[in-house]
């Protein structure tokens, strides 16, 4: 039948026996890509952390020669601003993990288990809003809102209402702002959870004689238990953690939380205070851990009552009269989302000046194309966020391919790295990588470049790329691989051939997802700013703060279509990636008819 | 061609041992088969022959050449082994038709192009799936799938060929249907096959020869019917379907037979502490009189009687060279062929099964008429077939032995 007869197999063995005998047992020795990776990990995401705390406790700034002293912390701690940023952290963190965690929940229950109109917009829509920067939510209802040059406020005086309606720079704004780019991750954490909900459960309830609602809430809720806490600690370190929305819509009403101070201490004091800065990070960074740890102490000490081994797809119910209210409930997320932020900010880049209707005019673009400041901003912002998707989606699906297929604690140990960084607010991070970076002579010359800016976002999204990588590996069976290898592939064969191909459409997924968190990110760049290395978010938060919002509106705008761009591109790779298989697939087997 | 030796095989996660030195031949184009419960170190061991776990110790020899030695340092990866495998879960890849899937294994053997769609539509052939070259691997029913795992095993012609329970993931029809078909395939092609199942039906229709396994080790190695109808440990026994064990006595040996005492059951002298049954004397070494042991009797081996010793339909026979108890019908199964009765005897539970009684096919027959011929609460009289009985030494710890109270009606 064929020439892989029997015969000419003893041929080919000889030469493949001796070359495995030399290697010897080598399974017993830690196999060197694994230590290789765990040295990378260990470099980008244990190293700065080590640094970041020991900058808390020196006196001078990073790299420079100083002495040892618990001042920051004595600094910090007794400062009288100290208690009512604490406050003001824990209310916002409270309120965004209430509000966001309830509005997720009620949006995967609607898509998952009802028939509500317009329910199949819902995941789109919390994608977009996962993925847009926080800094578009920010700058864009801080327009909208404006008196009197926002367009909810012009309409509403143009309806005969005196004065202002809403001002976001206040509690409700920023909150609300927050909660809702929360209640996305919230939405995309618990749309699996609730579909695989166990039907069961639920009907017997209801055979028990409990209502709907009753079922709802003393049974389906209360079995998703420990899947609500990944949100939930999501919202909460959400809330604590970022820089962006409180620095525009906080700030200007007083509200100051950790981030803001942080920053403070490092953006306006003369000279600045880093190791105050570092003292406050380090509470922040210990919140964040003890809560990953608290949660991923409560999801394995109990088994998920709902992840269950078959799928039930019963029909989504219908809900009578009541599935009006639901949809208007999406038709008002999208539209405080995404359509008027969206349109809020297209008319105020068309507005000559910020305010000013009824003369449109393209100048805002032209100004931003021809300056070259903004131009070489969306070069590097490109650059930023094409590289730190591809190298931390590169480096997770790396690492979790490792862990799976060594399972020993040293392959698992990159996957524990970018767990250590889970939620690690953005403003931190970037104050630990300049720690670490001008620490070290040789890396000191990245400072100040693009390079190290591209570094703090890689370790910034990386553990998003690893949840994404993880579950991906997860799903491939071990099988597919040993299949492989039985029919004659060798490991690095068996890798290209099957285990990338079959992760290709996540990868992908991942690549773009970090991609556009990294290139809209404004808390890490923020700390490391110097007119070379500035990418768009910060130039846009430039404008803001000079009050040029016309200009930042503009500048958005383009940063939308470049991200919506690359969202397009992806997708048509992705695509024929899929028709290519197809194609091959029916030519390998037609062809040669 | 094709044969393997397997030497001290030991295989260890940890604290657990999965294999502990285990041996085993398989000749030339002979079909072995791997049978025990889940744990038992089978697919450990199927998968040490592929290549997929390296052993702690021991070695295998592949048609003369040693393709993995603990001791020498030896490990031939699993593409060098010119092996076939069929996965239990299938492992089609997903994203390749099915030509191309049963393509690879030639592909990663470098047969030249124009010779692989012959080999490969052959293959597909062989199991029926010629037309179906062009489809998506993942378009096609579990059945389907499994067939195209098989010929992607087979199309290289490997020397050997594992399979690791390829049939559980099927339902009960289908996996009768594969069943059939992969025995009269392995008729057609002689390759050294090494098969891994807990179905001891799969075991005894397809193989040449049978080891049962249980906690990694091999409890007996034999032809179908030996281990069958001759089981050498109460594992075996217990686990091919000898579901009543009593307990009892050698009180007498004689000419290739023991006399065993129950201790349930009236006995038939006074004096006696039991009834005494006659019982094939296999056990190595032989046992004296005196030895406490085991007897296990298969729920067919023992018939029902009318408590006065009249037989009852199904089996017929009298109570010829059979030696009765007597119990209380507490549950019965009626199960279309057969009836099984739970009998409780001095409050042990045992199991009974009859032909059931098919009536007269003319009758209409009356609806609250209960055709079985026991009903429950009554009295009956049991009589054991000594030819379906099995002997064991009693030990204090039947290894690898469910609790015998476990046993129920539903098997």
């Amino acid at each position: 039948m064929t020439t892989a007869s029997p015969s000419a197999a003893p041929s080919a063995a000889p030469p493949a026996r001796s070359a495995t005998a030399t290697r010897g047992w080598s399974g017993r020795a830690p196999n060197p890509m694994v230590v290789a990776l765990v040295l990378v990990a260990a470099f980008l995401f244990l190293f700065p952390v080590v640094m970041f705390v020991v900058g808390a406790f020196r006196t001078a700034a990073p790299g420079l020669p100083g002495s040892w002293s618990v001042r920051g912390f004595v600094d910090a701690y007794t400062s009288p601003t100290m208690w009512p940023t604490l406050r003001n952290s824990v209310v916002l963190s409270t309120s965004v993990l209430i509000i966001a965690t309830s509005a997720g929940l009620f949006f995967a229950w609607v898509v998952a288990r009802t028939t509500t109109p317009l329910r199949r917009l819902v995941t789109p829509m919390m994608v977009l809003v996962f993925a847009i920067p926080p800094l578009f939510f920010a700058l864009s209802w801080s327009m909208l809102a404006n008196d009197p040059a926002g367009m909810i406020n012009k309409a509403w005086m143009a309806l005969g209402g005196g004065g202002a309606i809403i001002n976001v720079q206040s509690w409700y704004g920023l909150i609300g702002t927050s909660a809702m780019k929360a209640t996305a991750a919230a939405y995309l954490l618990l749309l699996g959870p609730v579909m695989a909900i166990d039907r069961a459960l639920e009907e017997a309830s209801l055979m028990s004689g409990a209502g709907r609602l009753r079922t709802l809430v003393r049974v389906s809720v209360p079995s998703l238990g420990p899947a609500l806490t990944g949100p939930m600690i999501l919202g909460f370190v959400v809330g604590i953690g970022m820089l962006d929305m409180p620095l525009v819509l906080g700030l200007p009403a007083g509200i100051r939380v950790f981030p803001t101070e942080i920053y403070n201490y490092i953006a306006n004091s003369t000279p600045a205070k880093y190791a105050q800065a570092n003292a406050l990070g380090l509470l922040l960074i210990a919140i964040v851990v003890v809560l990953v740890l608290v949660q991923r102490r409560v999801l394995s000490g109990r088994s998920f009552a709902t992840v269950v081994g078959k799928s039930y797809r019963a029909d989504p119910a219908d809900i009578g009269w009541r599935k009006y209210p639901c949809a208007a409930a999406i038709l008002a997320f999208g539209a405080l989302a995404l359509i008027l932020p969206l349109a809020q900010l297209v008319v105020g880049s068309l507005q000559p000046y910020f305010g000013v209707y009824g003369r449109w005019t393209l100048a805002n673009y032209q100004t931003v194309w021809y300056d070259p400041a903004s131009f070489s901003a969306f070069q590097r912002t490109i650059v930023v966020g094409v590289l730190s998707g591809l190298v931390a989606s590169g480096f997770a699906f790396a690492a979790a391919y490792v862990a799976r297929a060594h399972r020993t604690p040293l392959a698992r140990a990159p996957m524990g790295f970018t767990w250590l960084l889970w939620g690690v607010p953005g403003v931190t991070l970037g104050l630990a990588m300049v720690w670490a970076y001008l620490s070290v002579p040789g890396l000191r010359s990245l400072y100040a470049t693009v390079w190290i800016v591209a570094i703090a976002l890689i370790v910034l999204v990386t553990p998003i790329a690893a949840r994404l990588g993880e579950g991906s590996i997860a799903q491939l069976g071990a099988e597919l691989e040993e299949s492989a290898r039985v029919a004659g592939a060798g490991s690095v064969r068996t890798f290209l051939d099957i285990v990338l191909r079959l992760v290709l459409p996540t990868f992908l997924l991942s690549w773009f997802v970090t991609g556009v968190l990294a290139a809209g990110n404004l808390d890490v760049p923020i700390l490391m700013s110097s007119p070379n290395n500035r990418t768009v978010p910060l130039m846009i938060y430039e404008l803001y703060s000079n009050s040029s919002l016309a200009e930042a509106a503009a500048l958005f705008c383009i940063l939308l279509g470049v991200i919506a761009a690359g969202g397009i591109i992806i997708s048509i790779v992705s695509m024929a990636i899929r028709r290519k298989e197809v194609r091959t697939a029916w030519a390998r087997s037609s062809s040669r008819a | 061609m094709g044969e393997i030796v397997i030497k001290g095989l030991t295989k260890r996660y940890g604290p657990v041992t999965a294999v502990e030195d285990l041996d085993l031949d398989v000749e030339s184009a002979e079909f072995v088969t791997l049978l025990g419960p889940s744990g038992c170190g089978k697919t450990t061991t199927l998968r040490c022959i592929a290549g997929l776990e390296k052993p702690d110790a021991g070695e295998i020899v592949i048609d003369g050449r040693t393709v993995v030695s603990a001791e020498k340092g030896i490990f031939v990866p699993p593409e060098k082994r010119d092996v076939g495998m069929v996965f239990q879960s299938y492992a089609l890849w997903p994203h390749m038709s099915v030509f191309a899937n049963v393509a690879y294994p030639l592909r990663m053997r470098r047969v030249p192009r124009r010779e692989v769609r012959p080999s490969v539509m052959e293959a597909l052939g062989t199991v029926g799936l010629a037309d179906y070259a062009g489809r998506p691997a993942t378009m096609l029913s579990g059945g389907q799938q499994q067939r195209v795992a098989l010929a992607r095993a087979l199309v290289a012609r490997p020397r050997v060929l594992l399979f690791d329970e390829p049939l559980s993931n099927l339902d009960a029809r289908l996996r009768a249907n594969m069943r059939t078909e992969l025995r009269s395939l392995r008729t057609r092609i002689q390759a050294t096959s090494v098969y891994v199942t807990h179905d001891q039906v799969e075991a005894l229709t397809l193989s040449d020869r049978i080891v049962v396994m249980s906690e990694g080790r091999a409890h007996q190695t034999g032809r179908p019917q030996e281990i069958y109808v001759r089981p050498r440990t109460r594992f075996v026994a217990d686990f091919l379907g000898f579901d009543n064990v009593f307990d009892g006595r050698v009180v007498g040996v004689r000419d290739g037979w023991y006399d065993i005492e129950l201790k349930i059951g009236t006995p038939a002298k006074r004096g006696d502490a039991g009834p005494v049954i006659a019982a094939p004397a296999r056990t190595e070494p032989p046992l004296e009189v005196g030895a406490a042991v085991w007897l296990a009797v298969r729920s067919s081996g023992l018939s029902p009687a009318y408590p006065d010793g009249s037989p009852v339909g199904g089996k017929g026979g009298g109570a010829n060279g059979r030696r009765a108890i007597t119990g209380a019908v507490v549950a019965r199964m009626y199960l279309g062929e057969d009836v099984e009765y739970a009998v409780d005897v001095d409050g042990h539970r045992l199991i009974v099964r009859d032909r059931a009684d098919p009536g007269d096919p003319g009758d209409p027959g009356d609806p609250q008429k209960d055709d079985l011929q026991f009903a429950e609460g009554s009295e009956m009289r049991i009589e054991i077939d000594p030819r379906r009985t099995a002997v064991f030494e009693r030990t204090s710890q039947p290894s690898g032995v469910a609790d015998p109270d476990s046993l129920t009606l539903t098997r």
